[in-house]
């Protein structure tokens, strides 16, 4: 099991579309993926879409990511590439 | 009564057209408690809709990545995902498995659970994602019922969607074609309406507040998206005072601008062919020199008068707008189309003859000599503004030579009673229906002309209206029956030395406009933006190639065949770069 706090740096925070990019990514991966924010106890499950929107996560907010499986390492890493990335997000404004 | 209403604009224009109202939450849903042994079957059930559902996301999918880009169809993305979500299909599973309940029910449960998470949210932005659940829902529903949502079935193709709010699943159920515009209750800059407005360069206002509660479908609107405001039935004189603030005609774009800069223009490879101009209101046509057409090919009188009682036009009035007409294109000639007004387009004969679209009752020219007296007031006003004899007439809706003689009886009679302004003014007939198609000899003794009306002749000839619940295809109108019927008119008015203009969307839309080159048609009057696409083809097509083409087109019978035949030979037809803009012109779908 592997974790980690990254920062969602994103202007638009994990809107739709980065929800949708990170659920593609994680989906393709066997180990389950949980998401935690700082001030809730509740972890969600990182391929749930509807579970990562109501995470409500905008800018600025550190999720804690926590992977376990037979391709944890992969996972991670491809998680954080994403984060690093902004979500692929086109600094369009919302 | 013009009734104005104010909201914000997100996406600017002015749009004019006829209200759709879209549904928003959820059908009313009952709960069956299910006995234990049919609870799997349930579970099937449930399944198969979810299946459907995410099929028909993928089709939407697909159909705006190549609309609006890859940015847009992952929305759509989300959408497929929410809808194999393990809290929403996952948790409307364990919801008929554990509770044993119909599957309907535990939709409604599921969806007003995430509802009320989602209301707890502080970001605006995510509440309004709760739109997207409910939309996935209740086009779960729908299919769950076995209700078909494809099927672009409205009685109109101005359409302007007024609804709490416009989300993008509901793209699916209209032709893009046909949505002129957007005006809803809600919205914000970034909610679904506005973005798609602004991605599809359609006027749209939000904010309105209620408009959903004061305006009907079939109500007649426009949009000025710039200014934020809606006008609900108004007024010509509002339509025309609010049209007039259009933008001007924007320069045509893309590989089109080309032809229309160069000068002096290149010879046409269709020599003989005339270009005419489609038109409904005489502001329409202000720039009506630099569009070097022919004339005006059909003047569609009754959009000026839209919302007033078809009794209480004067003469008079008809005689000013059929003179601002034919003075702005003097010495052109312009084709005014008499009265088409239905039950459709008339709330006020809508009491009278209640007829949905196609209405193939008391409509046109049949309404015309129905009314009697206001036909007469249309005719003397047209007479009247003839002056400088460059006007002339055709009437609608024409089944059979007995309306033609009895219109033409009226006209004369009119005319005899005007004294020296009476002078005569050639006529011609719409050839719309298709028992028309096989009378052109005869119909040829009576008229000077005619006018071809492509639109309502697919229909009728197919029997597929246009708000029917079966779509005969994007190759309907290159079906061999019609173009049969159309080489027997292009045949016996060419005998007779009759003029045919092509009036319709066939010869606005590039592949079937060489359908129509192709039988021998050398006339086609479009609307001001389809001109440069038309034009370009004029000058483009090659004859030889043509004459090859409309052989090779001649010998298929099945829509398949012509579709691939189209398909696969448009890129010898036309320049590579030009080829691109042919195939986004194609109908979706």
């Amino acid at each position: 099991m592997l974790t980690k706090t990254l920062t969602v740096n994103n202007l638009l925070g994990i809107h739709a579309r980065a929800a949708a990019r990170l659920v593609a990514l994680t989906s393709r991966f066997q180990s389950r993926v949980l998401l935690s924010r700082p001030d809730r106890r509740e972890a969600i499950d990182g391929k749930s879409i509807l579970g990562i929107l109501m995470l409500a996560a905008s800018r600025g907010t550190a999720l804690t990511v926590t992977v376990d499986g037979p391709d944890e390492t992969e996972a991670l890493a491809a998680v954080e590439q994403l984060f690093v990335q902004d979500f692929e997000e086109k600094g369009a404004p919302r | 009564m013009t009734r104005v209403l104010q909201g914000n604009g997100v996406s600017g224009g002015i749009a004019v057209g006829h209200a759709v109202k879209v549904d928003k939450g959820l059908p009313p849903v009952f709960k069956f408690r299910l006995r234990p042994e049919y609870v799997e079957r349930e579970l099937a059930r449930l399944d198969e809709a979810l299946q459907k559902t995410a099929g028909q996301l993928r089709q939407i999918q697909k159909l705006l990545e190549t609309q609006l880009g890859r940015e847009h169809s992952l929305m759509i993305e989300a959408h497929v995902m929410i809808l194999q979500d393990a809290h929403f299909a996952g948790a409307i599973r364990d919801i008929v498995r554990g509770e044993r309940v119909n599957s309907e029910w535990a939709i409604k449960v599921t969806t007003e659970r995430i509802q009320e998470a989602y209301a707890k949210l502080e970001d605006a932005y995510l509440r309004e994602k709760i739109q997207d659940v409910e939309d996935i829902s209740r086009r779960l529903l729908k299919n769950i019922a076995g209700r078909e949502q494809n099927g672009n079935h409205t009685a109109y193709d101005d359409i302007i969607l007024v609804g709490d709010e416009i989300a993008f699943s509901m793209f699916s159920d209209w032709d893009l074609k046909h949505l002129k515009g957007f005006a809803v209750d809600l919205g914000s800059w970034t909610s679904h309406t506005s973005i798609i407005a602004r991605s599809l360069k359609i006027p749209a206002v939000i904010q309105l507040n209620d408009i959903t509660a004061r305006v009907h479908t079939g109500d007649f609107l426009v949009v000025d998206g710039t200014a934020g405001t809606v006008y609900v039935n108004p007024d010509a004189a509002t339509v025309e005072r609010v049209r007039a603030r259009r933008e001007p005609e924007v320069e045509a774009s893309g590989p089109y601008c080309l032809l229309e800069s160069r000068e002096p223009a290149p010879p046409q490879a269709v020599p003989d062919a005339q270009l005419y101009v489609n038109s409904e209101i005489p502001t329409e046509l202000d720039g009506y020199r630099r569009l070097a057409v022919r004339g005006v090919g059909l003047f569609r009188s009754e959009y000026l008068f839209l919302g007033r009682s078809i009794e209480g036009i004067t003469a008079g009035e008809h005689e000013a707008a059929y003179r601002a007409l034919a003075e702005k294109i003097y010495p052109d000639m312009a084709t005014i189309r008499t009265f088409d007004l239905g039950s459709d387009k008339m709330p006020e004969l809508h009491q009278r003859y209640p007829e949905a679209n196609p209405a193939l009752g008391m409509r046109g020219i049949r309404l015309s000599l129905h009314l009697g007296g206001a036909f007469r007031r249309q005719l003397e006003g047209i007479l009247r503004a003839n002056g400088r004899g460059n006007l002339r007439v055709t009437f609608p809706f024409i089944s059979s030579v007995d309306e033609v003689r009895e219109a033409r009886r009226i006209l004369e009679d009119v005319r005899g009673s005007l004294g020296d302004a009476g002078r005569p003014l050639p006529v011609g007939v719409m050839l719309e229906i298709p028992s028309t198609l096989f009378i052109v000899d005869a119909l040829a003794d009576l008229v000077d002309f005619f006018t071809l009306g492509t639109n309502d002749l697919v229909q009728y000839t197919l029997a597929s209206s246009r708000d029917g619940f079966y779509n005969p295809g994007p190759f309907a109108s290159a079906h061999p029956a019609l173009r049969k019927g159309l080489e027997i008119v292009c045949r016996e008015a060419a005998a007779r030395g009759r003029e045919v203009v092509c009036c319709g969307e066939m010869a606005a839309h590039p592949y079937f406009l060489l359908i129509l080159l192709g039988i021998g048609f050398r006339s086609f009057s479009v609307n001001v933006p389809s001109l440069a696409m038309v034009r370009y083809i004029l000058h483009q097509v090659d004859g030889e190639g043509l004459r090859r083409f409309y052989a090779e087109l001649s010998g298929l019978s099945a829509l398949a065949d012509i579709e691939d035949l189209f398909t696969r030979r448009l890129g010898e037809f036309f320049p590579d770069r030009f080829v691109q803009a042919l195939r986004q012109a194609t109908p979706n779908r």
